[in-house]
């Protein structure tokens, strides 16, 4: 074949060109530490990267989720300890009273004040907020799961206007729950009467409109509205003790691992109140028993709760083994979370990154091969017949 | 015979041809490094009778070499050009580990994942829908940066038409200016005629390098410049390309010739060139990724809606939407020869979409086909058609109406429920403005996350694709990933046609390409041939003298 120096050029001009592209591409393998540069350096393994660094962050997500759980599941954990220590106590103070001969009228009354002051304990465990919500409302979690004593004051006269009036508690502990009437007999005075009893709890007392009024733990707040009271006009006061629950029943769920989800929370009706347990056991209404059993003076029903006490706390424990139960599961899903985690970012690097020896050599290789082209090339175009013809 | 004066002449005859050929000499020294300049040589033949002539200057080519270049220019063309606008299309679809749409995805989902385990945050809430937003502007600038390279690629349609029809007139002036004379030898009453053919050589080179050619030379050396079965330059006839505008695709142009007074489409004659593999890369791959774009956003919305309307938001409200934007497309095919036109295109059913692309294809003035062209099935045939009577399809309602002439057998109507969806895909506005209305609940209740739960398990629910078979996400790498398949292959193939186009180029060098030395060795050769001839000249001038001393 004929070989004009056009040729020659030209295949020298291409080799440089491609040696060039080559030291490039070494550089930049070097430069990023990664095999992959764009996706069409490699598409088959570019895609895999892509897929393994999104398991990753799917990993990541997981063992956020798991801390997450587990920081909340301490919150439960606290809460049910409280839970535990309040009705060991309320045992041990309850003991006390349920024995016939060291037990009186005035130990009883020092004792249920003091449980009255462990319900309301009891109230604010309940009504636990963890992170700006109640850990114990179900999916209720914006609001008090368990609802305080409450007092509530009706009657036609506030219906139609006549009056103004509202109830509100001021000491649980002081507060019967029965049921009252205020009776109006003339514009200036009136009489409370405790109707579950039949028995007036006072009497011909003066009425000034919006003076408030105390009674048994309860203030009420009348006022003349359209107008004033007048003979024969009666308010009705109810009243509810804590405990009632608001919240659901409902389980939030979070994603462990894929297809998989474990509950955040515990539903409060189910440790507080037992339900959805054989026997379970309203705590609440447990603690207004021993209330009622105490202003009452009955042993007999003293002694019967001392055994729900026991019921009781064996419920609020098998809830805290729950969630002891879960933590475990959390930890074991976390060290395996953890372990994938690693184990896909080893397979990306495989994938994905330089062995530095490798690129380095590839990088002096590639260095040599342009120098050495470029001095062939210096010496190849030099010579021409015409340099021999003078 | 014997005539002195006849050798006095053989002698004056060699002097001029030696002079000739040294002359062809110095012009291939002079255009060692002219592009396209063919090595040229005198020919030269003894005459009857004695002494030698000059025939004329040929120039040495190959023919079937000639016609293998245009072949390859031609690969290398498209290949080029391919691999050109494929690397362009990939860098859009570059991502780091921080940014990119991937990354967004990956975002938007921790975020959803976040809100389940608090539904009832504000910041959660917030932050999900400023994720949402975040996805919503990585599509949108997606897609918008492909609409700029499809623009370009529009830009570079346009001058590559141009420069084509610049060469084919060029090349039709040559072939006048030939005048008959084109594939001779050229002579003193014939002066630049190599110069001429070289120029339209050069120029059927580089038209190659646009579109495919075939050349065929007459007896006239006229040139006929075939691209497919148009003749683009016959003789002195040219046949422009004409660029017209297609409504069915964005207003991109589409290169056509005039065939008996009706716009004929070029693309199918254009396998090979830059100009083919410009609208490939326009109409297939960048419309293509375009559409995968518009396809993940329609997707995210048809199913993040579906879910999201069975929930309640934390005011109690349910059956929101979460995203807005979903909507049909209807579009006349290019070349529809009726004047029906579209009415409406709406979704009645989203839950019946799918991201195929649908073909209401006429089969006569009043009965139609629907047709699937990403399945390549037939839906339905033979269904009556009054105009303005909505056709339904896929959860969508199309109304057509007839102007003045009815649907000619032929016409087709593209269906789809995507496009355009990544640009117009945004937060519906009752979420968009109160966090609370996001339903990550099913009851209200601010603590209940099952609708988040829902939500989120769509991260894992396989609606994409043909059919339906990936992952939001999977199906994004997956589009990413084909298309760096193909921008790989595109590199591979430009090289291997590299490698060809230089072993041809180095034969065609070899042939037509000016050797410096072989023309040094020339220099010598004629200069000692002139000095031979002087001194026949001179001696027989001596011979001459002696006969005239005889006197």
């Amino acid at each position: 074949m004929r070989v004009t120096q056009n040729t020659m050029f030209n295949q020298l001009s291409r080799q440089l060109q491609g040696n060039t592209a080559r030291l490039i591409q070494a550089q930049e393998r070097m430069a990023t530490q990664k095999r992959i540069n764009r996706l069409s350096d490699n598409p088959i393994d570019g895609g895999r990267v892509i897929d393994l660094k999104g398991a990753v962050a799917r990993s990541d997500q997981y063992l956020n989720n798991i801390e997450r759980l587990t920081s909340v599941a301490g919150v439960y954990d606290t809460a049910s300890g409280q839970l535990h220590d309040l009705l060991a106590r309320s045992k041990e103070l309850l003991v006390k009273e349920s024995n016939e001969v060291t037990s009186t009228a005035a130990t009883r009354e020092a004792t249920r004040i003091e449980l009255s002051i462990l319900s309301n304990q009891l109230v604010s465990i309940a009504n636990t907020q963890f992170d700006g919500k109640y850990v114990f409302g179900g999916y209720r979690t914006d609001q008090p799961p368990f609802a305080e004593a409450a007092a509530t004051l009706g009657g036609a006269a506030l219906a139609d206007g006549t009056l103004h009036g509202s109830a509100r508690v001021l000491d649980a502990t002081a507060m019967n729950y029965h049921a009252h009437e205020i009776r109006f007999t003339a514009a200036d005075r009136f009489d409370i009467i405790d109707t579950d009893t039949g028995q007036p709890v006072s009497t011909n007392q003066p009425y000034q409109s919006g003076q408030p009024i105390r009674f048994g733990g309860i203030e009420l707040t009348v006022a003349n509205g359209a107008g004033a009271p007048t003979a024969g006009m009666t308010l009705q006061l109810t009243s509810t003790p804590a405990g009632a629950y608001q919240g659901d029943s409902q389980l939030q769920e979070i994603e462990i691992q894929p297809g998989s989800r474990v509950p955040l929370n515990i539903p409060g009706d189910r440790i507080f109140q037992g339900v959805g347990r054989p026997g379970g056991i309203d705590l609440f209404a447990l603690m207004n028993t021993i209330d009622t059993a105490l202003r009452e003076g009955d042993t007999t029903a003293i002694q019967a709760q001392l055994d729900r006490l026991d019921q009781a706390r064996e419920q609020v424990s098998s809830e805290r083994a729950g969630v002891g139960t879960r933590v475990n599961l959390l930890e074991q899903v976390k060290s395996r979370q953890t372990d994938i985690k690693s184990n896909l970012e080893i397979l990306r690097s495989n994938i994905e990154d330089i062995d530095i020896a490798e690129a380095l050599t590839e990088l002096s290789k590639s260095q040599n091969a342009y120098e050495a082209s470029l001095s062939a090339g210096s010496r190849i175009v030099q010579s021409s017949l015409l340099d021999f013809l003078r | 015979m014997g005539n002195i004066f006849g050798i006095l002449n053989t002698g004056r005859q060699a002097i001029h041809v030696q002079r000739s050929g040294m002359s062809v000499t110095g012009t291939n020294i002079a255009n060692v490094n002219t592009p396209g300049y063919t090595r040229q040589r005198a020919v030269i033949e003894p005459l009857t009778g004695g002494g030698v002539g000059l025939v004329g200057v040929e120039r040495l080519r190959d023919e079937f070499l000639t016609a293998r270049m245009l072949l390859s220019n031609g690969r290398l063309g498209e290949r080029l050009a391919r691999v050109g606008a494929l690397q362009q299309l990939e860098s859009a679809f570059e991502e780091s580990d921080q940014a990119g749409l991937s990354r967004s995805l990956q975002d938007f989902f921790g975020a959803l994942q976040n809100l389940s385990i608090k539904p009832e945050g504000t910041s959660e809430r917030e932050a999900f829908l400023a994720r949402a937003r975040q996805m919503i502007s990585g599509l949108d600038g997606l897609s918008g940066q492909i609409d700029q390279i499809r623009g370009q690629l529009d830009q570079q349609v346009r001058q590559q038409v141009e420069r084509a029809n610049t060469i084919t007139r060029e090349i039709a002036a040559i072939n006048q200016q030939l005048g008959g004379n084109g594939g001779r030898i050229e002579t003193s009453q014939t002066p630049g005629l190599n110069q001429l053919q070289d120029q339209r050589d050069k120029l059927i080179q580089e038209l190659s390098i646009i579109v495919p050619v075939r050349v065929l030379t007459d007896e006239h050396g006229s040139v006929t410049v075939m691209t497919g079965s148009t003749s683009l330059v016959e003789g002195q006839r040219v046949q422009p390309l004409e660029l017209v505008p297609d409504p069915a695709s964005d207003g991109m142009l589409r290169v056509v010739v005039q065939e008996l007074g009706r716009p004929r489409d070029m693309a199918a004659s254009l396998n090979e060139g830059s100009l083919g593999a410009l609208l490939r890369a326009r109409d297939h791959e960048a419309r293509e990724m375009k559409g995968q774009v518009d396809r993940l956003a329609a997707g995210l919305a048809r199913d993040f809606n579906l879910v999201h309307r069975a929930g309640t938001g934390l005011d109690g409200v349910s059956g929101r939407d979460l995203f807005s934007g979903l909507q049909a497309s209807a579009t006349a095919a290019f070349g529809n020869r009726g004047d029906a036109g579209v009415t409406s295109a709406a979704i009645v059913d989203p839950s019946a979409l799918n991201w195929d692309d649908y073909e209401i294809r006429f089969t006569g003035p009043s009965s139609y086909d629907i047709y699937n062209a990403s399945t390549r099935t037939t839906v339905s045939t033979g269904n009556a058609w009054t105009s303005g009577v909505p056709i339904v399809l896929a959860g969508m309602s199309v109304v057509l109406e007839q102007g003045a002439a009815a649907p000619a057998a032929g016409d087709a109507f593209h269906v789809n429920g995507y496009a355009g969806m990544s640009q117009r895909i945004a937060l519906d506005p009752a979420v968009a403005s109160n966090p609370r209305a996001l339903a990550a609940g099913q009851s209200g209740a601010a603590g209940d996350n099952r609708n988040a739960l829902a939500l989120l398990s769509l991260r894992d629910r396989p609606t994409m694709g043909t059919p339906p078979s990936q992952t939001f996400e999977g199906f994004f790498t997956n589009a990413r990933v084909s298309l760096a398949t193909r921008a790989e292959a595109a590199g591979s193939a430009l090289h291997s046609e590299d490698v060809a186009q230089q072993q041809l180029a180095a034969m065609h060098e070899s042939v037509s390409g000016v050797s410096l030395d072989e023309e040094a060795t020339n220099i010598i050769q004629y200069q000692r041939s002139f000095e031979a001839a002087s001194r026949l000249v001179r001696v027989t001038d001596e011979m001459l003298q002696t006969v005239l001393n005889m006197i």
